[in-house]
């Protein structure tokens, strides 16, 4: 074939140009350390290196999200275990309290300890991370000045509205709003209204309570007969044949026969030292239907009563009357508002309570994979409030000084309690002490602001009461339950110990006395109890300190993973976009030996021509 | 019958034959760098031979043609291989370009942008109370807006450089095409007995360039004319006619006269197939044009219209740190369809809606941020066509739910204004209509595409807007709720993001697709130019082979045309020795 020298001169210069761009090529990969420095470079590699582009940088937020979660989690724990620290302390001190030779002045000492446990606690449940309440749910930061940190002390824990009596009537669908929700229909008894206002308690957020009711009759127990009709309660009729009452019911027919029934009415009789009685319906209603002769014998007229309702909530709430007359709604609950409209928008102070104003539904989490996310956090709810540990402090604290006690027991076992006192056996030693007389026990309501006090005067007369009638006495006042247990004890307890206390005192009887219910006796009972719960504590703060310490394992443990991970990423990524250097120079070293002879080749090939030889 | 002065006029002839030749050589020599010349040769044939008494004598030698050393077939093969390799780099010019605006390879693109924007989506919901966090989320919200922003306007720059390359190529044919027939005339008129090398070789020359431009096909005709035809055979030229061709809309139009003499412009189908740099253009331009959702434009929009989508609509759902306050505008306009105003279909993203059982939920809070409704006030969607259907279903909802003058909602300019009574707050919350998406209402970004995505006004100017959080079930509202940021943090890994065109991907897998697939097509391509550029050269070789100037043959030639020409002096010398001889003999 002719070859011109054209065909030369273009051949050598495309070969040289070839080579050029390939020096190039290595050239950029050295000097940039990159093997891609554009899509058509390896367009294969590039999809891949831009998926572990991604995967890598997603790995290095994830592990910055972990770092964040096991700060946030050492620091829970840590506080868990600082609050179960003063739960030991505070165990020592109710064990050293409940001890004979302690002056009540030591204890008043170590109450002051005790108040110092509980505020403790509460500084570290508002424990802060980087200005984020730890305890707080979602509710981390925000707090405004009526409610500056998550744990309160001294304020109520919802909002209540506490009701008087309330008016007889029943409510239609709709009276009533609460919250903008209307109420269903409901009778007039306080405990259809409470129920009604339940049944759309997950709407509204707003409960209600009855609270106990307890009526003392006009006069004292006259004597003579009651029969049929004579004496109705809540539409039950208590005789059914004719029985005879002796005067001041000394021998407690009409007491025992109002009792007997008391599964039916849902009443509970109890008399007081001047022979009154007093009649208590847990349910708060109370109907009483009397002949002339059953309310001059009982002194009970006809009439019915409603217990009060206390409604509250977790947040403020208002209650909106949509009856004709503006009150008539509200009045049906006992509740008086502004034309018709009543807002509970303040929280009561109440001594010794915590008010939980954190987030109590949620626990903050963070994202640890693609489709994985780890609580770091419990929120004050879950983590303390349902623990109980502030109220057992407070507890604690109050047992020290004597005072809102919730159970007693007296601390002399009784053989028999069936025998009227005065015949003696009882078991009591002292027994023969005890003469007619009364105490009074005082149950303090603590959800009303300011506490309110139930005052009963409990009438004791060994002529005709047994230990069991004393205790049918007490049983079924507001709040209170008492009963002889099998050992011989008479408990006293309170039926809900974060709203009542109970106290006893004003002893003309001597019964407290003989039986065993002394102050002393009350306050070591008492720290007994407090003792057990506060075992009973740490053992929910351990369960709940070893959650932390799991999930903090756990974290460790992802943050391995990630790492791991992360290295295989990082190690395929320079694979995928890293310059080979050691191929790379290879590559260079090629390319100028064949660049260096192509350019000689070429230098000798194109001086070669004839005209020189002419 | 011969005498000496037959042998001094065939020696005359000789002279000159060679002496031309010389010249023909020297003309090669000379242009043995000039574009597309043909080396010519000179034909010698033996004179007219006379009678004699021998038999018959030869007259000498005469130069008969001077012809070009052509291989017709070859420069054929050429012009079409030159399309291929104009169409080629054309393609490759335009994606080198494409290349640099997707160019993913060094980082610091729209890959790592995204996955910082859903880092720092992560970063909130691990602070969702600090305002640096927001700020940092709003901050890659802003580079991804510039960065799509700069891709776009990148995109429109190349389309419209793309364009003046049109222009330029397109007058360039027309011109060509007129130049060819002109050619064709002066070599009709010129030639007679012998060829107008130097005009063909001009006119190949510029069949050459045409073709480079665009794929034709030609012929010679008996009077020496070329036709040209391009791929479809419509003609451009046909002997002293020509035609001009005009582009727009991405498409090439043959402009012919009717009978009227009115221009016609006919579209030639398939820009493809036209051949050349300029269907080489047309196709990385339609790449590059608006409202494809298959191009590479059309797909950054889908990415950028899916992005936009997947976050708002769970953003929307959300709260901020801040309740709206403030009359609340949506961002969003629904234009006006068919002569209904404001009509739902006429937003943007008017598809997404779901009127039927869908509904949003509003809670309204007191000044204070209490609840002013214990229970949100559900606005349903249900047959709602306009905005102003919306707009009363809002407003009609909170006077049923006992809140009249909490929110007034209205209508201005084609957009949703919700506007709080005097102490009164409200959020959003549960939307299984997508309105609040649609509306751009409590949207984090706002737009539609690539050049329109931009992170959402009411966001950008006040950070508590961005909804980390989300309104609890009792409408309770918390700082520290990072709920919301972790929902929208899982858009990263979304398998089944819907785009534009009706693809399913994860973002980030739709996008590398689209990087992946550019650079593919530029590898492609790049492989495809530089075997063609080989094919090519070597055409080039054959065609020199013949064709070319070779000037080692040139000199080689120049001595044998040389000796020749001296030996004919020699045979004028003998011949006038003779004579000499002759006439001394006479003298004497």
């Amino acid at each position: 074939m002719r070859v011109t020298m054209g065909t030369i001169h273009r051949n050598i210069l495309q070969n040289l140009n070839r080579i050029t761009e390939q020096l190039n090529l290595v050239n950029g990969q050295i000097s940039s350390g990159r093997r891609l420095s554009k899509p058509s470079d390896n367009p294969v590699d590039l999809a891949g290196a831009l998926g572990l582009r991604t995967t890598a940088e997603e790995i290095k937020q994830y592990q910055r999200n972990l770092l964040f979660g096991d700060h946030f989690i050492r620091s829970s724990e840590n506080a868990l275990r600082q609050i179960n620290d003063l739960t030991v302390r505070a165990k020592e001190l109710a064990i050293q309290a409940a001890n004979a030779v302690v002056t009540p002045r030591d204890r008043a000492n170590m109450a002051m300890e005790a108040r110092h446990l509980f505020e403790q606690a509460v500084m570290l449940a508002n424990t802060q991370v980087n200005g984020k309440f730890i305890f707080a749910g979602y509710r981390t930061s925000g707090y405004t000045n009526t409610e500056p940190v998550p744990f309160i002390e001294g304020l109520d824990s919802h909002y209540r509205a506490n009701s008087s009596p309330p008016a007889d009537i029943a409510l239609a669908a709709g009276d009533l709003l609460i919250n903008g929700i209307a109420l269903g229909a409901a009778g007039a008894s306080v405990s259809d209204k409470a129920g009604a206002i339940n049944a759309i308690a997950q709407q509204t957020g707003v409960e209600a309570k009855v609270n106990p009711l307890s009526h003392q009759a006009g006069g004292p127990v006259q004597a003579g007969a009651l029969g049929s009709g004579d004496l109705r309660i809540n539409g039950i009729d208590i005789f059914t044949e004719v029985t005879s009452i002796s005067g001041m019911d000394s021998d407690s027919a009409l007491l025992n026969a109002i009792n007997q029934r008391k599964e039916e009415t849902g009443v509970t009789a109890s008399r007081d030292a001047a022979g009154h009685l007093i009649l208590t319906a847990v349910d708060g209603y109370l109907q009483i239907e009397t002949t002339a002769n059953g309310e001059a014998i009982t002194g009970l007229a006809s009439q019915t009563y409603h217990g009060t309702l206390q409604l509250f909530s977790l947040r403020s709430f208002t209650l909106q009357s949509t009856t004709a007359s503006p009150e008539e709604g509200l009045a049906a609950l006992g509740l008086t508002g502004d034309n018709g409209l009543l807002t509970v928008h303040e929280l009561a102070r109440r001594e010794g309570s915590i008010r939980y104003a954190g987030d109590p539904d949620h626990d903050l989490e963070i994202k640890v994979g693609a489709r994985s996310t780890l609580a770091i956090s419990k929120n004050g709810q879950d983590a303390l409030m349902d623990t109980g540990v502030f109220s057992v402090l407070k507890r604690l604290e109050n047992f020290l000084l004597g005072q809102n006690y919730t159970e007693l027991r007296n601390a002399l076992p009784a053989a028999d309690i069936t025998r009227p006192l005065a015949e003696g056996g009882t078991g009591l030693p002292g027994e023969g002490r005890i003469v007619k007389g009364q105490f009074t026990v005082t149950i303090t309501d603590h959800e009303q602001a300011p506490p309110a006090d139930l005052i009963f005067n409990i009438g004791v007369d060994p002529e005709h009461d047994s230990l069991e009638d004393i205790a049918a006495r007490l049983n079924g006042l507001p709040g209170l339950a008492a009963a002889w247990d099998a050992a011989g004890h008479l408990v006293i307890e309170v039926t809900d110990k974060e709203r009542y206390s109970v106290a006893l005192a004003d002893d003309s009887s001597l019964f407290l006395q003989v039986s065993g219910f002394t102050g002393e006796n009350m306050q070591f009972e008492s720290l007994e109890e407090v003792i057990a719960e506060l075992e009973l504590l740490m053992d929910k703060l351990n369960h709940r300190i070893s959650d932390f310490g799991a999930r903090g394992n756990r974290i460790d443990a992802q943050n391995q993973i990630w790492s791991n991970l992360g290295l295989a990423v990082a190690e395929n990524l320079s694979q995928l976009e890293e310059t080979d250097l050691i191929k790379a120079f290879m590559d260079l070293k090629a390319k100028e030996i064949a660049y260096q002879s192509a350019l000689a080749a070429a230098a000798k090939t194109m001086q070669l021509s004839l005209m020189n030889y002419l | 019958m011969a005498g000496i002065s037959h042998v001094l006029n065939i020696a005359k002839e000789a002279l000159l034959t060679h002496q031309l030749s010389v010249q023909v050589a020297a003309h090669n020599i000379a242009n043995v760098d000039t574009p597309g010349y043909t080396r010519q040769t000179l034909n010698l044939i033996t004179r007219l031979p006379t009678p004699s008494v021998a038999g018959i004598l030869g007259g000498g030698v005469r130069g008969e043609t001077i012809t070009r050393q052509y291989d017709q077939f070859m420069t054929h093969r050429i012009m079409k291989q030159q399309s291929t390799l104009g169409n080629l780099q054309a393609q490759q010019e335009g994606m080198r370009v494409v290349e640099t605006i997707f160019n993913e390879a060094p980082g610091l693109m729209l890959n790592d942008l995204l996955s910082k924007f859903w880092a720092s989506w992560q970063d909130l919901s691990d602070n969702p109370e600090l305002l640096a966090t927001r700020q940092s989320v709003v901050q890659m919200g802003h580079l991804l807006h510039e960065q799509f922003l700069t891709m776009n306007s990148e995109i429109t720059r190349l389309k419209f450089d793309i364009g003046v390359n049109l222009d330029t190529a397109v007058s360039t044919v027309n011109s060509l095409t007129r130049q060819i027939a002109q050619l064709n005339l002066d070599i009709i008129s010129s030639e007679g007995q012998h060829k107008a090398n130097d005009l063909r070789d001009q006119r190949d020359e510029l069949v050459k360039e045409l073709s480079q431009l665009l794929e034709v096909t030609y012929f010679e005709t008996s009077n020496g004319a070329y036709t040209v035809l391009l791929s479809d055979g419509r003609p451009l030229v046909d002997s002293t006619d020509s035609w001009r061709v005009a582009w727009s809309d991405n498409s090439l139009f043959w402009i012919s006269i009717d009978k009227d003499g009115r221009e016609v412009q006919t579209e030639l189908c398939g820009g493809a197939k036209l051949g050349g740099q300029i269907s080489g253009w047309l196709e990385v331009r339609g790449e590059l044009l608006e409202n494809n959702p298959h191009n590479f434009l059309g797909r950054l929009d889908a990415l950028a219209n899916a992005l936009i989508r997947e976050v708002n609509q769970q953003h929307a759902q959300g709260v901020g740190t801040q309740l709206f306050g403030q009359e609340l505008t949506g961002a969003e306009i629904a234009a006006n369809i068919d002569g209904i105003d404001a009509a739902l279909a006429g937003f943007k993203y008017g598809d997404e809606l779901r009127t039927d059982g869908g509904s949003f939920d509003i809670w309204l809070y007191n000044a204070d941020s209490s609840l002013r409704l214990s229970q949100p006030v559900t606005v349903s969607l249900e047959g709602a066509n306009t905005l102003y259907d919306v707009a009363n279903a809002i407003n009609d909802a909170i006077v049923n739910a006992g809140a009249a003058g909490a929110l007034h909602t209205s209508v201005v300019d084609n957009r949703l204004a919700l506007t709080p009574g005097a102490g009164h707050q409200f959020a959003f919350a549960n939307d299984t209509s997508n309105f609040l998406q649609v509306a751009g209402l409590n949207t984090f970004f706002t737009g539609y595409s690539a050049g329109t995505l931009k992170v959402n006004d009411a966001v950008a100017n006040n950070l508590e807007f961005l909804a980390a959080a989300r309104v609890g079930e009792h409408g309770q509202v918390f700082r520290g709720d990072n709920s919301n940021a972790l929902l929208i943090t899982n858009i990263q890994r979304h398998e089944n993001v819907r785009f534009t065109g009706g693809a399913m991907n994860t973002l980030d897998g739709f996008y590398n697709s689209l990087v992946t697939e550019i650079g593919t097509r530029g590898r492609a391509l790049s492989r495809n130019y530089e075997h063609n550029s080989l094919v090519s050269s070597q055409l080039h070789e054959l065609r020199d082979a013949t064709s070319g100037v070779s000037l080692d043959e040139e000199m080689a030639n120049l001595i044998k045309f040389q000796h020749a020409y001296s030996a004919a002096a020699k045979l004028i010398t003998t011949s006038d020795e003779m004579l000499l001889t002759l006439l001394n003999s006479v003298a004497r």
